[in-house]
């Protein structure tokens, strides 16, 4: 379990945490939104011990990162959106030079980097420089080191973020796989439908405050798609319309909002009623227009 | 593996440190020759050569033997020059020896002998000059011998015998002192060396056969005892054989008085009991020690191993960017303190292998420095002062690591590079300039500025990382008594300022370390 707890955090006088707290328990997935310099890198590389807040703490399976740090950091993985590693290492010698500091004798630091670079299909970038590896490489090399001892917790910061479709699945599944096995993992992403179908919750922070914690069903039901149509008669249409949920006049369009019937039932009603359909689109931002709902209400 | 010696293993290895060694170990052997050629002018080396020609045959032999100035036996390139000395021409001229045949040959542990033929146009030059009839009298056969050494050069004229029937001639001059039977065969060489209370004779002998002895007298005058009690008053020395012969006396042991004595006379007594007698041999005093002291003051001058002192911080410099400022930089710390690690591991490990490099790096370099002296002259720096200029040098570079690696701690990658080169240069050149200023504006010029300027140089080391290298050198000095004593040098202060210099940076590094941003 990964706990949060009333972190804050500084960079000289702009305040980028503020009391920020939330909890990832075991077996669950948590989405953590925010745009871009929100604070979500600030919280996972302070929830991972490489960063001390200046109040709070993070604690994993009940463990502070603050004040046990090494006992912490042996239940907590780190796959962080751009890894950063010592360039001058080769792979293999890297992988060997960190499982030292499991505790793992040089032989099974061998053996276990071959079982794990070869199932993250690193097997044939051994004896590569970390400087070589491409983003994606990196990322998995990364997954790969914070597996030598298969911690039950992970984060993923922004993993997503550059990868080709293969890799995004691959990470997706690999969020799920771990659920399944009973991890806590916190995903975070600056696009909150990264996180749709793989999160339990979704952890939404902005300027460095938390502005909610939402279970996924929650927010499907706040945040409902809309059917946007382009029609000759607007005034009768929006008595049509009310008919299958709420209606409201957008330029020259009508918004639909949460409809209750599907398209073609309610193109058909418009039709009965002498009204033309011009034109009709299904509005898929309904997640994204619920985040910015969020920031607009609780950020600004 | 752990980390630590990870750590290690890629801050000793890395081409930057690995490269700069070598370069090290090279200018090391140069240095090991610049000693040698220093000392070639500085001390001397003591050579002694005995050869006879068979004037019937041709047969030639030649003993040669040869010591350093500490009365080792040296390792040395020998020419022998068998000519006709002009003694009347100048002895820089060409003219001065006409060389009728010459011999090379290297004599290991001193000694060598050599056995030739003449052949029939050398030996009628030879016979023709030192004929009393037919050559002109300033016109004598003889022998040049040039030894050239790590330790030092000669080039010098030595005794040459001849036999011409039964009878034996000898041409001077000698090197020391000669026995000469006109009815027998024998006849030999001999020098004689004190050191301290140690009485020393050697003698390159050419005898007739076995069973002969070999008896001294000490004398202290040169006038030879007269008559069989002074015979019976010698001390036996050993046998005597063919070749070299070395005796050595202990006069402390014999109640003698090693500043009363000033010559020895020798007798050497054959099987059948006849007693050959040497001419009164005067004995040369030898003070052993300078050439270790030698030795030891040019190497660890400033143009030997200070050197290292002075240039290898610029790869200390790099070992704490490679180490800490450079992944520091990059961000890469992070992902190696998302392990089970504390940040103080990270600090202490890394400084630990950065510490370990600079120690095995100057050992490797003051071994292989010593090794290579050791190797071309015989002599090597003594282990006391090996330890003590080893200690010298490790803490200046520690002292300097410790604060670069302060530096690597708050500034990453060309930050710190440009900073910890400018530290570099001003604790190397900018300091130094601004106590010689200091020193004038303080002393003025002339004598008084030089003894204050020491006084004033040695302070200013206390405050110098690098500078603490120096204090090494001045123990080492005025253990050789090469050093002059500076009041402000106690090395009670000196082993404080170095473990201030080491320790503080470490600390403050370690405050600064522990709560900084450590992303790119």
């Amino acid at each position: 379990m990964i706990e949060i707890k009333n972190v804050s955090k500084s960079f000289g006088n702009h305040k980028v945490l503020e009391d920020v707290s939330f909890t990832v328990e075991n077996g669950e997935i948590a989405g953590y939104v925010g745009l871009n310099g929100a604070g979500k890198t600030t919280t996972i590389r302070i929830a991972v011990g490489v960063l001390p807040p200046d109040n709070g703490d993070a604690i994993i399976d009940g463990i502070s990162v603050t004040k046990e740090k090494k006992r912490a950091s042996e239940r907590i993985g780190w796959v962080p959106e751009l890894p950063i590693f010592e360039t001058d290492f080769k792979v293999i010698d890297y992988f060997l030079y960190i499982a030292g500091y499991y505790g793992i004798s040089v032989d099974s630091a061998k053996r276990l980097a071959k079982e794990k670079l070869e199932m993250l299909e690193l097997g044939n970038a051994l004896n590569m420089k970390l400087a070589a590896l491409s983003q994606g490489m990196k990322k998995r090399f990364a997954l790969a080191v914070s597996l030598i001892n298969d911690p039950p917790n992970f984060i993923f910061d922004e993993v997503l973020n550059g990868l080709d479709p293969q890799g995004i699945v691959f990470f997706r599944e690999l969020a799920l796989k771990f659920k399944s096995q009973g991890k806590a993992v916190l995903f975070s992403s600056h696009i909150l439908s990264e996180v749709q179908g793989i999160a339990d919750k979704v952890v939404f922070i902005h300027k460095g405050k938390i502005l909610g914690v939402y279970k996924m069903n929650e927010i499907a039901d706040i945040a409902k798609p809309a059917i946007i149509l382009k029609v000759d008669k607007v005034n009768e249409s929006l008595y049509v319309l009310k008919e299958f949920g709420k209606a409201e006049v957008r330029g020259e369009s009508i918004a639909l909002l949460d409809p209750s019937a599907s398209t073609g039932e309610i193109v058909k009603a418009l039709l009965e009623h002498g009204i033309n359909v011009l034109e009709l689109k299904q509005e898929e931002k309904g997640l994204e227009e619920f985040f910015f709902r969020l920031i607009k209400d609780g950020g600004n | 593996m752990k980390p630590l010696f990870y750590d290690f293993k890629r801050s000793f290895l890395r081409p930057a440190t690995v490269l700069s060694l070598v370069a090290f170990i090279v200018i090391g052997v140069g240095l090991s020759y610049i000693v040698t050629t220093t000392l070639s002018t500085s001390v001397r080396i003591y050579t002694e050569g005995f050869g006879k020609i068979d004037l019937s045959n041709g047969n030639f032999i030649f003993y040669f033997n040869a010591y350093d100035a500490n009365l080792k036996p040296l390792n040395s390139n020998v020419a022998i020059y068998l000519g006709i000395m002009n003694t009347s021409a100048n002895s820089l001229s060409a003219d001065a020896f006409q060389t009728l045949k010459s011999w090379t040959f290297k004599a290991t542990n001193g000694f060598y002998a050599l056995n030739d033929t003449i052949n029939e146009s050398v030996l009628s030059q030879i016979m023709s000059s030192q004929s009393t009839t037919n050559a002109p009298s300033n016109m004598f056969p003889g022998l040049r011998i040039q030894v050239s050494s790590s330790l030092g050069v000669s080039d010098e004229i030595i005794g040459l015998a001849m036999k011409e029937g039964d009878r034996y001639a000898y041409i001077t001059p000698f090197g020391g002192f000669s026995i000469i039977d006109q009815s027998g065969n024998m006849i030999g060489d001999v020098w004689a060396y004190l050191n301290k209370d140690e009485l020393m004779l050697t003698a390159l002998l050419d005898l007739p056969g076995n069973g002969f002895t070999f008896r001294c007298a000490i004398l202290n005058s040169t006038l030879i005892p007269q008559g069989a009690e002074a015979l019976n008053n010698t001390i036996y020395l050993g046998e005597a054989n063919s070749g070299l012969n070395v005796y050595k006396l202990n006069l402390s042991d014999m109640n003698i008085s090693s500043s009363s004595i000033s010559n020895v006379y020798l007798t050497v007594e054959g099987p059948d009991g006849k007693i050959y007698s040497s001419f009164s041999l005067p004995i040369e005093r030898v003070s052993t020690g300078r050439l270790q002291g030698e030795i030891e003051s040019i190497s660890t001058g400033s143009a030997g191993l200070a050197l290292f002192s002075l240039f290898f911080p610029i790869v200390v410099l790099y070992i704490a960017y490679a180490l800490i400022a450079k992944p520091k930089g990059m961000g890469a710390l992070e992902f190696l303190l998302a392990r089970p690690i504390s940040r103080w591991d990270v600090y202490i490990s890394r400084f630990t292998a950065g510490a370990l490099t600079t120690l095995v790096s100057s050992a490797v370099f003051l071994l292989a420095f010593d090794a290579s002296l050791m190797l071309i002259t015989g002599y090597g720096i003594s282990a006391s002062h090996l330890v003590i200029i080893f200690l010298g040098i490790l803490s200046s570079l520690l002292a300097f690591y410790s604060v670069c690696y302060m530096l690597s701690t708050v500034l990453g990658g060309s930050k710190y590079l440009s900073l910890s080169i400018l530290l570099y240069l001003f604790f190397t050149m900018i300091y130094n300039i601004i106590i010689v200023i200091l020193g004038t504006e303080l002393y003025g010029t002339g004598m008084y500025l030089s003894n204050n300027f020491a006084r004033l140089q040695y302070i200013s080391y206390y405050f110098n990382p690098i500078g603490l290298v120096n204090f090494a050198s001045y123990f080492i000095g005025r253990s050789l008594n090469t050093m002059q004593e500076i009041s402000v040098v106690n090395p009670y202060l000196v082993v404080v300022s170095a473990i201030l210099w080491i320790a503080l940076p470490i600390v403050i590094g370690w405050l600064l370390f522990r709560k900084a941003n450590l992303s790119r």
